[in-house]
């Protein structure tokens, strides 16, 4: 297939693949696939040498820098917020239409990638009990709207009174219980998903 | 005798691509701090892939959520060997999702490696290192372009071209789809 052009002056070989699956569910058995070997470039150009174990000295290093970065992380952590809370009062002001829970769920997944970086774990889980909430939903419409609310709430407020360990009393009580109504709300999709689906058949 | 592996970071050049300038702040702190001098950003999949065309990066780390155009977007454009001329290039997807769908969606983009956040220096250096000392061989075939993420039946990288240098090498990185998504799922929050 790309025998032509630039591929050319790569190993290629082809092989017939037959055990278990490719890429995805739905090209199973035997498959025609071309191997190429790429050259590597990088590996001589950069002379990774010895075998052993890893070299930590960059990684300790990287690690006092982001000791030395994190007086600037509760700053960092506002202005994320600061986005969560835009994106929530949107959804208010225009309510849950493709663009709005676009922007909630981006917001939300920001928050949740990073929190925890910033040294707020309880908030990097109510995120990602929002993306849950926000991914679950057979309907736009179906999803509740206070649920939305006591997440972006709940994040605020961990903030507000720096609730940083996942031991807090309060924060991981309000935590876990926003977890369980999302599992339930999304149980209470996945059965009519379920439901749906039988009924097409 | 166990030599300690080094690699010279000053050497390669890394193109981040993350929406979240803080995130990009935070990788190319620690890129710059790994040795690394050349570091391009991108705030999204669109300027990320001018970046690419115009300075051909080493290795190119994405965020997966972005707007405009998302990680996965920008994998698929860049493992198309006709219109792009980096097709090789190693990509690192740095993500805030780790659910099985989206590393599997990940991994059928042609993605590299995956990395869950929060970043971890020691997780990020290891992945950069084994891309570099063990790229992986590529498949192509008429669904899929990249690299070959498969075992044989003995446990050895599947295809004719298995790298004789690897057998030595302590770390296995080359993987199935199943052992892949099961690393990941150790991460689910």
């Amino acid at each position: 297939m790309f025998r032509d052009g630039k591929l050319s002056s790569y190993k290629i070989s082809t092989a017939k693949l037959s055990h278990g699956k490719f890429m995805s569910e739905n090209k199973q058995g035997d498959t025609q696939v071309e191997i190429i070997v790429p050259p590597n470039p990088l590996k001589s150009k950069v002379g990774v040498s010895g075998s052993g174990s890893l070299d930590f000295g960059p990684i300790e290093r990287a690690e006092k820098a982001l000791e030395q970065l994190s007086v600037e992380f509760d700053d960092w952590l506002s202005e994320e917020v600061d986005l969560l809370l835009l994106a929530r009062d949107r959804v208010i002001e225009e309510g849950l239409t493709a663009e709005t829970q676009a922007k909630l769920y981006l917001a939300s997944h920001d928050l949740k990638g990073q929190a925890e970086t910033y040294g707020y774990p309880l908030i990097t889980r109510v995120c990602a009990s929002l993306c849950k909430l926000l991914d679950t939903a057979t309907q736009r419409s179906l999803i509740p709207a206070e649920i939305i609310d006591h997440h972006v709430n709940a994040v605020r407020n961990m903030m507000k009174y720096k609730m940083k360990s996942t031991k807090h009393p309060q924060g991981s009580a309000v935590t876990n219980k926003l977890i369980d109504v999302v599992l339930e709300f999304a149980d209470f999709e996945d059965k009519k998903r379920a439901k749906l689906k039988l009924d097409q058949k | 005798m166990d030599r300690i592996k080094k690699v010279a970071f000053d050497r390669i050049s890394f193109l981040v691509v993350d929406d979240s300038s803080h995130t990009r702040h935070l990788v190319r702190t620690i890129l710059y701090t790994f040795g690394s001098r050349t570091i391009y950003e991108a705030e999204d999949g669109a300027q990320g892939l001018e970046i690419i065309e115009s300075h051909s990066p080493d290795i190119i780390i994405v965020d997966c959520l972005m707007p405009m155009l998302d990680g996965f977007e920008l994998i698929q454009l860049v493992r198309n060997p006709v219109s792009c001329k980096n097709a090789f290039v190693p990509i690192i997807m740095l993500s805030g999702h780790s659910q099985k769908h989206r590393v599997l969606s990940a991994r059928d983009v042609g993605v590299t490696e995956f990395l869950c956040k929060p970043i971890s220096t020691k997780l990020l250096y290891e992945r950069i290192e084994s891309v570099i000392r063990k790229p992986r061989q590529f498949v192509q075939n008429d669904y899929y372009f990249g690299p070959d993420k498969r075992l044989d039946e003995n446990g050895r990288r599947y295809g004719p071209a298995q790298c004789a240098e690897e057998e030595d090498d302590e770390f296995e990185c080359v993987e199935t789809p199943e052992r892949f998504v099961q690393r990941w799922e150790t991460f689910l929050v």
